[in-house]
């Protein structure tokens, strides 16, 4: 929750162009920074209910939650399709458990990473977003405030619904461009100061294969006849996943790298890009393109991140 | 040693006015005007001619392919070899912004909306599954990748 709340803070920076951070937190509704400062200090265990919306499909699981500062469980429902999967996080790394493999994925935490990309939205941004604060209904037996955040043009592009006393963000909605809600977080169950066990928070499966998203990158490049082009193990910029994906009939393989400044999505298809469009559509959502062929390839990079340091990007690539 | 026949030999001893006897008789009159009876033919070498013409033309034409082949050769040898070497030594042009393949006219948003649509799910799931872990649900080296369409998102 702590990592929603930075996301949240960093949300409402994000939008208020040409202004420094510190006048954009003067605009932050007051909950908003009680939740963002909660994040990285509340302690809690508790069932969180995740909904995403992929086309005409709703995509729904549960996820038991524990929550220690920095630190976070995950585990899932025996009844559920996620049965046995364990996600432990800390301020360095997050391990990802699969008993039906018995493989253990590793890869850099995402708390971090959400908080510093919103921070980073802030600077310089056109649009400047509004915020609007009233009472909420109960989520998880919990009186709430609702905190709307639409667009210039007045588009709620997401709602949340924070616990006052805690700062604890109770339920988050995402929406589309036609205003439907995208994907949802939404607790069940919430006890505050559980007391947990030695341990909780560490993932030793004995026998366990670790793989980490270099492994998988390597197989996907391999498995889907891609070029092996992408940043050195050593970059500041971290695999957080590889996947292929169809887009536009087209099957394209994604990167998507992170650090704390932000996300990096690195593309690979074997289509032609327009790079004006690229950027024309870019803009309209606030990121950054930069894109270049080789041998019948493109290759895209997308990010919030300034152009400036996509062509850094490139660069290192290259090399 | 072979016998000649003498009485043959001594038929042979005429004297001038017995040959012009001869000739003057009938018989050889009459062969002397069929003779002279027939036409003159001169012989023609024009066709000789021509067969040489043709046959310098042959040569030549000849030479021609051969100085043509011997040029030729080496230089397809020649190019082939630098093209297979263009192929495989020399680094593909690197051609930052351009475009030259066949596209779809929504592959930039779609690339865009992809990489929005794993903010938004990510921001939502935080430290939860991720967008991909939520549909592939098992192991994804087992699930068919082609099949996985965020696109359509």
């Amino acid at each position: 929750m702590k990592r929603v709340s930075f996301a949240i803070l960093g949300v409402a920076l994000a939008t208020f162009p040409l202004a420094p951070v510190a006048h954009a937190q003067d605009d932050v509704p007051a909950i908003m920074k009680q939740a963002f400062g909660a994040a990285k200090k509340l302690r809690y265990s508790g069932t969180r209910r995740i909904q995403m919306q992929f086309g005409p499909d709703l995509v729904q699981h549960t996820e038991n939650v524990m929550k220690d500062g920095m630190r976070t469980r995950i585990s899932f429902p025996d009844e559920g399709s996620f049965r046995g999967q364990i996600i432990v996080e800390n301020e360095r790394v997050r391990r990802h458990f699969f008993p039906d493999r018995n493989q253990i994925e590793e890869m850099p935490p995402r708390r971090e990473e959400h908080m510093m990309r919103f921070m980073k939205m802030g600077k310089g941004s056109r649009n400047a977003p509004e915020f609007k604060v009233e009472n909420g209904e109960e989520i998880a037996g919990i009186d709430t405030k609702r905190v709307e955040i639409s667009d210039a043009n007045g588009a709620v592009f997401m709602r949340m619904w924070i616990d006052p006393k805690s700062g604890l963000v109770l339920k988050r909605v995402m929406y589309n461009r036609e205003g439907k809600p995208q994907a949802t977080a939404e607790f069940t169950k919430v006890e505050f100061n559980p007391r947990f066990r030695r341990g909780d928070f560490e993932l030793n499966v004995r026998g366990a294969k670790v793989i980490t998203p270099r492994d998988k990158l390597a197989e996907l490049v391999s498995k889907g006849g891609f070029q092996n082009v992408g940043l050195s193990p050593k970059d500041p910029l971290q695999l957080e996943s590889a996947r292929i994906q169809r887009i536009e009939n087209v099957p394209a393989l994604v990167q998507v790298y992170v650090n704390k400044n932000g996300r990096v999505s690195l593309f690979q298809v074997k289509a032609a890009i327009d790079p004006n469009r690229l950027q024309r559509f870019g803009r309209g959502e606030r990121l950054q393109s930069y894109s270049w062929q080789r041998g019948g390839t493109s290759y895209v990079l997308l990010s919030e991140l300034p152009e400036a340091e996509l062509r850094a990007i490139y660069q290192r690539i290259r090399d | 040693m072979k016998q000649f026949d003498l009485a043959k030999i001594e038929e042979l001893n005429m004297t001038e006015q017995e040959l012009d006897h001869l000739l003057s008789s009938e018989g050889s009159l009459k062969i002397r005007q069929a003779v002279q009876a027939v036409q003159e033919e001169h012989v023609s070498l024009a066709w000789r001619s021509q067969l040489n013409e043709r046959l310098v033309g042959t040569i030549e034409a000849k030479q021609r392919k051969r100085r043509f082949r011997w040029i030729l050769s080496p230089a397809l040898g020649l190019g082939f070899a630098g093209a297979l070497a263009v192929a495989l030594f020399i680094k593909s042009p690197t051609t930052p912004h351009s475009a030259s393949l066949n596209t779809g006219p929504q592959l930039e948003e779609s690339l865009i909306a992809s990489h929005q649509d794993s903010l938004r799910y990510s921001d939502v799931t935080g430290v939860g599954l991720n967008t991909d872990e939520v549909v592939t649900k098992r192991s994804p080296s087992t699930y068919d990748y082609n099949q996985f369409d965020f696109g359509s998102l």
